[in-house]
């Protein structure tokens, strides 16, 4: 086999071309390591941090739902017996069963006054920057704050039961302490204190929907109403979508308002799944019960979190 | 590489072990005295100041002990104290209240032993206080206070209505008598309270039904109590004479009092000066009327124990002595904080308090008072009374159905 002399000159050109760019390549490996090596420094803090505040904990707290866990006394190993017990537990039932009437009239009241509220603040209402900020205060006042105000709001003699033996000669129904009422009092005080923060992410994505959109439609001959149901809305879908997650997921986790208002009460009709927990464990010292209640919710939240990005898919537009 | 990954791990445990110094405590101060913290519930700068003035002198009478003053409301606090003492983070002085002795107890120091080798006479002081500290047989706490629980009424709503005042002594018919005339106006005679001590007295004083029973065992679904809880809620929603109870608001009763609503509220010794001095009107106190089978009212108090974490349990015992002895209780009763728990210092707070009468009712409710024995599962109870009496009280369920649903989630 002869070679040409010009093809192993070329050979050998590639050769050196090569070892070139393994050379560039090994220097690059090593730049990218000491980048490496320094980012998890600098990560480092955050990573223990997590590990020991949120995964350690998560991980305890499972260990101890398989315990009787007293606050004060010797932990004994029950398996899932801490499961059974609140699964069977009528109470524990009752309380899954507020918390799910919570959710369901909670959110929907949350996001319609929320993008309602958005969708009146259009740029061209005069002061609409004012209207935001006031009606974003409640969202970040101290809900314990809020809650305390809305009790003297709520008791006989209040001011709702004052307006209404003024106007109407009849007195106020006693909101926190029927059953009947209690819950509802709840959900009204806590769509006032919570609609502002959705309000500002649906009037921030309905800002942000191209005008030439709208303005294409309107020459089509769509009325106002028709460019809000079929365009804005559907433009502006992944913040619903969004904004409907979260606000499920924190009203699953309601607790400061009953825990303040009506201690849970009358009986047993505005105890929720958190304020269980709280009981359990903090007043009842069973720390195992409350672990476990506080699993069962975890579970609870993941499926329904679980549907809605399953059912994403058939109302949310992500492709503008 | 490999160096990088040390420098990365030595910052992480650095800092971590930087967070964990801070919080490591220090038992000796920086001139050699022993460190102790006392854990009290303080209710505001008044409260802070007397608690402070007690940590301060102790400190200075034994010379080699710094106390520091650890505060919390009073709502908070047992919750803290449970915490703390299940996580080896506990104050050597711990404040405690006779109801809440039995949960706490199992973090907490006998003092027994530490009473004997010292020869402090329990003797001085109010044996059902002594008693309301004792869980199984064991002392867990010195007390500070105790107090009878009994009726505040506003002297110029009596007056006004036409009522004599109540006497010492008065009964249940007579009670609701008075009830009826004091019910006018939007103004009613008594509000109602679903707080464990007041309305467990109210119902003892009525007709003798009891809940919680000598040996700390709890009966919430006896019979006789619930007689006497109906009486309680037929108040509000039969007789009239008291207005409903909103959701879960422990102050109710006394906010409705303080503000010229009702004319009477049943309250304990410890709250008569405050009460006194926010008051526009002229404040009394008598006893809770007594009905057929009653008469006798509950009592309640507080002390300061010692955690078993305390690592100079002698040098907390002695900071005890100095706490509840004559010079600071005696104190505490002349500036009428507390009615002491040394009988012979009770005369200081009646002295102190100006109120024409309250002695003979205090003295006189002390005499039938019996201790309202401490539980591990009272806190349970406190907090399911306060849920679930509200459907009793404003006439939604019968008081008996009520203590059956409460009977039904305290352990058996």
């Amino acid at each position: 086999m002869t070679v040409p002399i010009g093809s192993g000159t070329a050979l050998l050109e590639s050769a050196e071309e090569e070892l070139a760019h393994a050379k560039q390549d090994e220097a690059s490996r090593r730049h990218v390591g000491r980048k490496t090596g320094w980012g998890g420094a600098f990560a480092a803090p955050h990573g223990a941090g997590l590990a020991i505040f949120t995964l350690l904990p998560i991980a305890v707290s499972l260990v101890i739902s398989l315990f009787n866990w007293p606050l004060l006394g010797t932990p004994s190993f029950l398996g899932l017996d801490n499961y059974t017990k609140i699964l069977t537990d009528p109470i524990f039932g009752q309380v899954v069963l507020n918390t799910v009437l919570f959710v369901v009239l909670y959110v929907p009241l949350n996001l319609v006054v929320s993008l309602g509220l958005a969708a009146w603040l259009t740029p061209r209402i005069k002061g609409r920057h004012i209207f935001r900020v006031i009606f974003f205060i409640p969202a970040i006042t101290p809900v314990v704050a809020n809650v305390v105000v809305w009790r003297l709001l709520y008791q006989q003699g209040g001011l709702i039961d004052g307006i209404m033996q003024t106007t109407t000669g009849v007195a106020a129904p006693n909101f926190l302490g029927d059953e009947n009422w209690a819950m509802i009092a709840i959900v009204v005080m806590s769509v006032w204190q919570g609609f502002g923060y959705n309000m500002l992410i649906f009037s921030a994505a309905l800002d942000a929907v191209p005008e030439n959109l709208t303005e294409a439609a309107q020459i089509d001959g769509a009325n106002a109403w028709t460019i809000f149901w079929k365009i804005k809305l559907a433009m502006i879908s992944p913040s619903i979508f969004f904004a409907t997650m979260m606000t499920l997921i924190t009203s699953f986790q309601v607790f400061a308002q009953p825990f303040i208002l009506t201690k849970g009460g009358p009986g047993s009709s505005t105890s929720t799944i958190v304020l269980y927990i709280y009981n359990q464990g903090f007043q009842f010292h069973q720390l195992g019960l409350a672990s476990a209640a506080a699993w069962v919710l975890f579970v609870i939240i993941l499926g329904v979190t679980a549907v809605q990005f399953l059912g994403q898919k058939k109302w949310v537009h992500y492709d503008g | 590489m490999r160096k990088e990954a040390l420098a990365a791990g030595a910052l992480a445990l650095g800092l971590i072990g930087l967070a964990g110094c801070s919080s490591s405590p220090s038992t000796t101060t920086a001139d050699g005295k022993t460190a102790m913290n006392w854990a009290m519930w303080v209710g505001g700068t008044e409260d802070q100041n007397a608690w402070q003035k007690i940590a301060d002198d102790t400190s200075a009478t034994l010379g080699d002990v710094k106390i520091t003053l650890q505060g919390s409301t009073f709502a908070d606090h047992f919750t803290k104290m449970s915490t703390q003492l299940s996580s080896n983070t506990a104050p050597c002085l711990v404040a405690t209240q006779s109801l809440r002795t039995g949960q706490l107890a199992p973090g907490m120091l006998p003092l027994d032993d530490l009473v004997k080798s010292n020869n402090v006479d329990l003797g001085a002081f109010d044996q059902s206080m002594i008693q309301g500290l004792t869980v199984d047989g064991k002392l867990y706490a010195l007390p500070y206070d105790v107090g009878p629980v009994v009726m505040f009424y506003n002297k110029d709503m009596f007056a006004a209505a036409g009522v004599p005042e109540p006497k010492s002594g008065w009964t249940a018919d007579e009670f609701l008598a008075a009830s009826k005339k004091l019910t006018s106006g939007g103004k009613y005679a008594i509000a109602p309270n679903s707080s464990d001590i007041f309305v467990e007295s109210q119902v003892l004083a009525y007709n003798g039904g009891r809940i919680v029973k000598d040996d700390s065992s709890i009966d919430a679904s006896n019979a006789d109590f619930a007689t006497g809880l109906q009486w309680v809620s037929d108040l509000t929603n039969k007789e009239k004479v008291s207005p409903q109870l909103p959701g879960g608001d422990p102050s109710f009763s006394g906010n409705q009092f303080l503000s010229g609503r009702t004319a009477m509220s049943i309250d304990g010794p410890w709250s008569v000066l405050d009460t006194k001095s926010k008051a526009k009107f002229k404040v009394g106190v008598t006893t809770l009327p007594a009905g057929p089978g009653g008469g006798k009212t509950y009592s309640a108090g507080s002390g300061w124990g010692i955690s078993k974490q305390c690592p100079t349990p002698d040098k907390a015992f002695a900071a005890l002595k100095v706490m509840t002895g004559e010079k600071v209780l005696g104190e505490l009763a002349t500036s009428g904080r507390a009615f002491a728990a040394r009988t012979a210092e009770q005369s200081k707070w009646i002295d102190n308090a100006g109120i024409p009468g309250v002695g003979d009712a205090l003295i006189g409710a002390l005499k039938t008072a019996i201790p309202l024995p401490g539980s591990p599962n009272g806190d349970q109870l406190g907090k399911l009374l306060d849920q679930y009496l509200v459907k009793s009280i404003n006439g939604q369920q019968s008081a008996s159905d009520v203590m059956k649903d409460v009977a039904s989630q305290l352990p058996k």
